[in-house]
């Protein structure tokens, strides 16, 4: 074990300690092949997901602004240089042990909307956190769900385009020069969150959407986000809930005709699925969640997990009442990410059945002490990771510089790190 | 009109029969205001309690809040006072850098059927404009939501800016969110946290009746 530098450069709090106490225990990747570290925490990625105790028990991480904050940097100053944005991201890999990453990339294309004529993401006070501005987001009226039922496609690549983004509204001499200006900072975006993705990749870093290749995002949740808002979406889901489920299977529909592969054509050397939890996470009631989620998430993607497709979920607030619906799923089709849920309560009740991808609360890694973090982590591996099934992943993206103290994050990185290891 | 009737509408969220039953009080220019207000505040307190027990989602709690509002607004030129339980003012934002303001409302909602004068400062509100608000208008109850982590920032500086006007020990903070927790409650030196709107309700009340 080489001594590990957590150089500590932040600018607003200077845990200078947890920087002189922390001892690397982290095997130095700069001198393994990362080439073949990558395929080995792939497959390890692969082996808990299918129950079978991998060598090592994937730690991963899914971080948005937090990482600007480690290396000592706002995200604000180096945005608009993609090699010092990349660096910058780059130092908590070179930090910390790092199995595989859900995100390896910039939070939000936040001057794509600015161009496009919207102020719905934003810069944090720290510089470093992405802010979604939901209380400024102008929604659709109801007029929407006629005209998804009948042409669901035109609606999503068209008239939803055009209407939500202003610029799209403006006559074309207008228009034009946004239109550029936009492209260029998408270009911008991209690159930056290519040297992001390459980086990581450089460490020996499996970034899961390198196998991420059918996205399955409910198209209620379409509504429920971008189209009618929170409330436009739930409220109508009580007073036209025919026509909310007709819009919704239109558009699932729509989607699944459009899938990049059919299940007797998946690419070689297999895939992953990604699907995300936002209305499904306590908004909905069960009779909801299987009416407007489930039944054409099972009816697309089950003939893809017969064949061994694994879908990650990524899920945002509370959904311990439905989890049992995976059983309707093949055994280890389903990788769960946790967010206000118990790990121990879903443990006990889909352990045997879906991968558990979760750790420690980012409210304990911003407010705990460290021997709580510890403790923590301790009985997680204790009882999630024996027989695999089990990933560790802080709880939620950890995006902005107070989200997590850094003595924590070490401590709890290297407590995972160290009880992973068979 | 059957009072026991309209509470269990409003319980089960049966937003034509709500608004037909208020409509009827106009109707009757007026008569029974006070009764029908009650009796839609009492559905609300068994739409918070089925919402702690598991029964109804956030989504049922967002739709008994559009409801409640469009009961209330029919019903308001009927009123001589603004609510049958008076519980007296008390202030209710999003703090600081945040811009959310779903759970906000539904708190409204809920407080404002529970009888609550609920002074709504809207989102992204500065710690001094808190302290400004409840100067002016002599409020002791302060709630204060927020759904980034970026909010706990600012509740804590909210707290910080009573202290500074020195009236810390005059007023009772409440703090409410995606991500409040009661750790952060002791870390931001808050009197009560909360997870949900009904328990906002009846720790405000608590303080209220003191």
């Amino acid at each position: 074990m080489a001594e590990k530098n957590y150089e500590q450069t932040s600018f607003f709090m200077r845990e200078e300690n947890a920087v002189s106490e922390n001892k690397n225990t982290a095997e130095s990747t700069a001198s393994e092949d990362n080439s073949a570290r990558y395929a080995k925490m792939r497959q390890n990625f692969y082996d808990a997901a299918s129950f079978k105790e991998p060598d090592k028990v994937p730690v991963g991480t899914n971080m948005f602004g937090w990482p600007f904050y480690y290396a000592g940097v706002k995200l604000t100053d180096v945005v608009h240089d993609p090699v010092k944005a990349a660096e910058a991201y780059g130092k908590f890999f070179d930090d910390f042990e790092i199995d595989f990453t859900w995100l390896a990339n910039l939070p939000m294309p936040v001057d794509v909307f600015k161009y496009l004529g919207t102020d719905n993401y934003g810069y944090g006070e720290d510089g470093c956190c992405v802010n979604h501005l939901q209380a400024k987001e102008k929604y659709l009226g109801t007029e929407i769900y006629d005209e998804i039922i009948a042409d669901p496609g035109k609606f999503m690549t068209e008239t939803y385009v055009k209407r939500f983004y202003p610029t799209f509204q403006l006559p074309q001499e207008e228009a034009y020069p946004l239109y550029l200006k936009a492209l260029d900072a998408a270009r911008e975006y991209f690159v930056t969150s290519g040297l992001i993705a390459e980086n990581i990749k450089n460490h020996g870093v499996f970034s899961i959407f390198d196998d991420i290749k059918l996205m399955h995002f409910s198209s209620f949740n379409k509504f429920f986000d971008n189209y009618r808002g929170i409330v436009g979406s739930l409220t109508d889901l009580r007073r036209m809930p025919k026509k909310v489920q007709e819009a919704v299977d239109a558009l699932d529909a729509y989607k699944k005709s459009i899938l990049p592969f059919t299940p007797e054509n998946i690419p070689e050397g297999g895939c992953m699925g990604h699907t995300g939890y936002h209305a499904e996470g306590g908004f909905l009631n069960p009779k909801q969640y299987d009416n407007l989620y489930f039944k054409n998430f099972k009816e697309t993607y089950l003939p893809y997990m017969e064949k061994g497709v694994k879908f990650f979920l990524l899920g945002e607030g509370s959904y311990l009442n439905t989890v049992e619906r995976f059983r309707e799923l093949p055994k280890g089709s389903m990788i769960l990410t946790l967010d206000k849920d118990d790990p121990f309560e879903v443990h006990k009740k889909v352990g045997d059945w879906c991968t558990i991808c979760c750790g420690i609360q980012t409210d304990m890694l911003a407010t705990a002490t460290k021997q709580e973090c510890i403790d923590y982590v301790k009985k997680l591996f204790d009882v999630l990771a024996p027989g695999g099934g089990f990933m560790f992943v802080p709880n939620k993206s950890v995006c902005s510089a107070r989200d997590a103290k850094v003595e924590n994050m070490i401590a709890a990185y290297e407590t995972a790190n160290e009880l992973s290891k068979k | 009109m059957n009072y026991e009737e309209l509470k269990n509408m409003m319980a089960d969220l049966d937003e034509e029969g709500v608004i037909e039953a208020m409509n009827a009080v106009i109707a009757a220019n007026g008569e029974g205001a006070q009764e029908a207000m009650q009796a839609c505040q009492e559905g609300m307190e068994v739409v918070g309690k089925r919402f702690e027990s598991g029964e109804y989602f956030i989504g049922d709690l967002i739709y008994a809040g559009e409801v409640m509002t469009s009961a209330m607004d029919i019903l308001k030129p009927a009123l001589q006072s603004g609510s049958a339980v008076n519980c007296g003012k008390m202030i209710l934002c999003t703090v600081k850098d945040d811009l959310h303001d779903i759970g906000k409302n539904i708190v409204r909602a809920i407080l404002e059927a529970g009888g609550f004068e609920v002074i709504d400062l809207g989102i992204d509100v500065a710690p001094e404009a808190i302290v400004e608000a409840a100067k002016k208008d002599e409020v002791k109850i302060i709630a204060l939501s927020g759904v980034l982590t970026l909010a706990l920032d600012s509740m804590k500086k909210t707290v910080e800016a009573f202290k500074e006007a020195g009236i810390r020990d005059d007023v009772k903070i409440i703090i409410g969110g995606n991500p409040v927790t009661a750790d952060a409650c002791t870390a931001i030196g808050a009197d009560s946290w909360t997870s949900s709107p009904q328990k906002t309700l009846k720790v405000c009340r608590e303080w209220a009746n003191a």
